[in-house]
This record gives structure tokens, sequence and C-alpha cells, in this order.
């Protein structure tokens, strides 16, 4: 048996009549952790949000390895992205306590945790709308260690953090996880501006041009002068 | 794993919360009813052109505070696109809008009371007696605001459910608040004409049981905008 959470095949999404993405076709297996790499306007986010459901391919399939129907895989899977995807009239802990309650059971002990470990704790009652980028990317943060996704779609998930933020989420990258939380991640995709923090990070190179994907292959048979060259 | 009836009840929680919270949009909703009854109340006698008018206006203002609730429920929607962390998470489209909706619903009846007790003061009725001699409602003025309420909420149910389906419809527009009035306006028309037409009947009639057809087709109305989103709502928020 194939044994992958996702597989994509021919997958095509357009905005009016450009296509962003087009015959984008992989597998993200357990233990694969991919860089994407591609041009701004190369189609990177546009796949992520594909991947992760926010948008709906308008051309190609989705389908899903392990036993998983639709709906398993989405309680499997979460995206850290740029854009807060949050309610900015709430505070943190309503926010988190909403989006938990999507996946099953909300832990007040487990948002204090979350909240701390994110050093979000002093600022729980503000309301959302006050917060800076950094904060909320911590926020995004705190939703993923309350959710324990195996997959992980991280889509420039640097912005806006400072140094502290940063090391948080570089350590999450490299521990793969937070035992604390007893969460492990299996697989991610990560973008990011910083190609040589996202070559570092990762064990498979995809790269994404005018919409399509061009490569993938082990980090190992590809060199980071090479990847510049296709981005210069 | 998650269920749908938790699904629903944090989403009806979460909406409960935003609209009241801080009670912005409700206060605003109510100034703005309040202030309108006044300006037409005191500017023409009243035998005149106020009773003619008194019905249209109790409805427009219901209108535009539906409209208030749709924008204000719109643009956290929008402000950062909270609801695609709930796309992501796999929740059912219908369920989002469920809770919305009824959330919606919540919100616009306690509103419509609010603002039928305003009215009801203000222009009372020409055939019914408001006051008791008690100095408090009479038994008839009774059933008059229960019919009035009814016909309200009937109408709240169907602009509440068509308008999360516009809302959805139109969030991803640039022009989305315009899109919004343009679709919301005229379908929410048929259900704000019969619920007015309606109260109008028992507002200038004695007979407070007739024109119950009319209550009922205000509620296949209702009905049509509650199908047409759980149908629908899972291909309209999309993108």
């Amino acid at each position: 048996m194939d044994d992958h959470y996702l597989k994509f095949d021919n997958l095509g999404k357009q905005y009016g009549y450009q296509w962003a993405v087009r015959s984008a076709s992989g597998k993200i297996h357990p233990d694969s952790y991919i860089s994407l790499f591609g041009a701004n306007g190369a189609g990177k986010s546009t796949l992520l949000y594909l991947l992760s459901g926010v948008y709906r391919a308008q051309e190609g399939d989705l389908s899903y390895g392990r036993g998983l129907n639709k709906k398993a895989f989405h309680h499997t899977m979460q995206l850290m992205s740029h854009q807060s995807m949050l309610y900015h009239r709430l505070n943190a802990v309503e926010n988190l306590t909403f989006f938990q309650s999507l996946y099953g059971e909300v832990s007040a002990a487990d948002i204090t945790k979350a909240l701390a470990y994110t050093g979000l704790e002093k600022h729980k009652h503000k309301t959302v709308d006050g917060y800076s980028r950094g904060m909320l990317q911590r926020l995004m943060l705190a939703r993923l260690l309350l959710a324990r996704p195996e997959v992980v779609f991280f889509d420039e998930p640097f912005t806006g953090l400072d140094i502290r933020g940063q090391k948080l989420l570089l350590s999450i990258l490299e521990n793969r996880g937070v035992n604390d939380f007893n969460w492990k991640i299996q697989s991610y995709v990560f973008v990011d501006h910083d190609i040589s923090r996202a070559y570092e990070h990762c064990e498979e190179v995809w790269f994404i041009d005018n919409g399509s994907i061009k490569e993938m292959k082990p980090r190992k048979d590809i060199p980071l002068k090479q990847i510049r060259e296709w981005l210069s | 794993m998650s269920n749908p009836g938790r699904v629903f009840l944090s989403v009806l929680k979460k909406e409960l919360h935003l609209y009241f919270r801080g009670t912005g949009f409700f206060t605003v909703s109510v100034v703005f009813a309040i202030g309108l009854y006044f300006l037409f109340r005191f500017t023409y006698p009243t035998d005149g052109l106020t009773f003619n008018v008194a019905v249209s206006i109790l409805w427009a203002v219901h209108l535009i505070s539906s409209i208030f609730s749709l924008l204000a429920s719109q643009e956290w929607e929008w402000e950062k696109n909270a609801l695609r962390a709930i796309k992501i998470s796999g929740a059912d489209g219908y369920i989002n809008f469920l809770g919305k909706s009824i959330a919606a619903l919540i919100t616009l009846t306690i509103l419509w009371a609010v603002e039928i007790t305003a009215w009801v003061f203000l222009f009372g009725s020409p055939h019914i007696k408001i006051m008791a001699p008690e100095g408090f409602f009479s038994s008839i003025a009774w059933v008059f605001l229960a019919q009035v309420f009814f016909t309200g909420l009937i109408a709240s149910t169907g602009i509440a459910f068509l308008g999360q389906i516009t809302s959805v419809l139109a969030l991803h527009s640039r022009f989305r608040h315009v899109l919004l009035f343009i679709v919301f306006f005229p379908l929410s028309l048929p259900a704000i004409i019969t619920g007015a037409s309606y109260t109008r009947l028992v507002y200038t009639s004695q007979d407070l049981f007739s024109g119950m057809h009319m209550l009922t087709l205000e509620s296949a109305y209702a009905f049509l905008y509650i199908a047409a989103g759980i149908i629908l709502y899972d291909f309209l928020w999309e993108e």
C-alpha cells in the first residue's frame, strides 16, 4: 500500500483568467519535510491553500491515504500562514477556545499552557485587534500547539516574529514538534523568504515556477547554489 | 473528533459574543430606531400622516438594523479571513451557516422587541387602547403586540438566513458592501412587504386575527431561505 497523507493530481487554480497553479501533482508522505521554493507570484501560497482546503481546485484531484477521508485529514492538518485567520474582536483565549472546539474537547489548562509557551500569557485577555504582527504569529503558533497536527503547511510563518519568536518556531521545525505538548509533526511543507533557512530545514526540495512544480527531489541531490540560480 | 452539534454551538456562541461585544452595534441600532421614530412622531399631527406611515417606519427601521447586523457579521469574517481557519478544520459549511444565521436571528429578535416596544409607546394604534386603566398595557394591546412580535420574528428568520447567504456570496468581492445590498435588498423585500402588510392590517383593523395567510406566506419565504442556505452554503463559501 502506498503510504501517503495526501496525493494531488494535476491541480489547477486560476484568479480571473490567470492560472496561479496548473498541473501540479505530488504526494505528501509521512516523514517528508519539504521546502517549497519559487519566485514571487510563482504559486507557492496558492498551492498550500489548495492542499489545505482553503481554496477549491478548479482542475485536478486531491485524495487521501492512510485510511483517512477528507474530514479526518483536515483534523490531522493545519496551515500556519502570514494571514492570521483569527477573529480580531475576540481575545486570545476566546479565539483559541473557538478554534479548538472545531477539533474536539477544549481544555482551559492546555490553552493557558499554549499561551505561556508562546509568551502571550500577559496579553490573553486583550482583543486581538490590539496585537502586533509578531503577536498574531505567536497566537497562530499557540493554535498549532493545541491542534497538534501531523501535517503542517507553513506559509512564511516567520513574518513579523521577533528574535524570541523566531527561536521558538525554529525549535519546532528542528524538533519536528514540541515534546511538552506531545506534538510530533510527521510532515510539513514549508515556504520561507529566507532561502538558506528553508533549505536547512527540509529533506526534500520542491521548486515551483509559473504555477507548475518543476522539481521534486531529495535535498542531497540539489545544492543550495542550484536553488539560488533557479530563483535569480 | 469534533461533532456537528459542538461545532454549531461554538459558532453560535462566537457570533453572539461578537454581536454583543462592547454593545456598539446594538446601541447604534437602538438609538437610530428611536431617533427615527421621534422624528416622524413629532413632525406630523397624530391623526394625519403619522398613523399612515407608522408601520412603514417600523419596518424600514428593522430592515436597516438588519443591514447593520449583516455588515457587522460580514466585516469580522473579512477582516483577517478567519473563515478560512474554519474551512481548514474541515467543518461543514452548512453547520457554520446555521450557527451564524441563528446568532443573527437571536440578535435581530432582541432588537425587534426593543423596536416594537418603543414604537408602540410613540405611535399606539388608531383602534386599540394601548394603556390599561391601571397604567400598563391593556389585554388587547398584549394580543396586538404579540402579533406584531410574531410577524417580525418570522420576517427576521428569513432576513437572518438570507443575510448569511448573501454575505458569504459577496465576501470575497472587492465590492462586497455594494454587492451585499444588490443581492440582499431585492431578495429580502418579499418577507419585509408581507410582514409590513400584516402589521398594517392588525394596526388599522379591529379584527386582530384576519390576514393569517400573510403569516403563512412569510413563513414560506423564511423556509425557502433556510433550505437554500443549507443546500448551497458549502458551494457558496468556496474560494
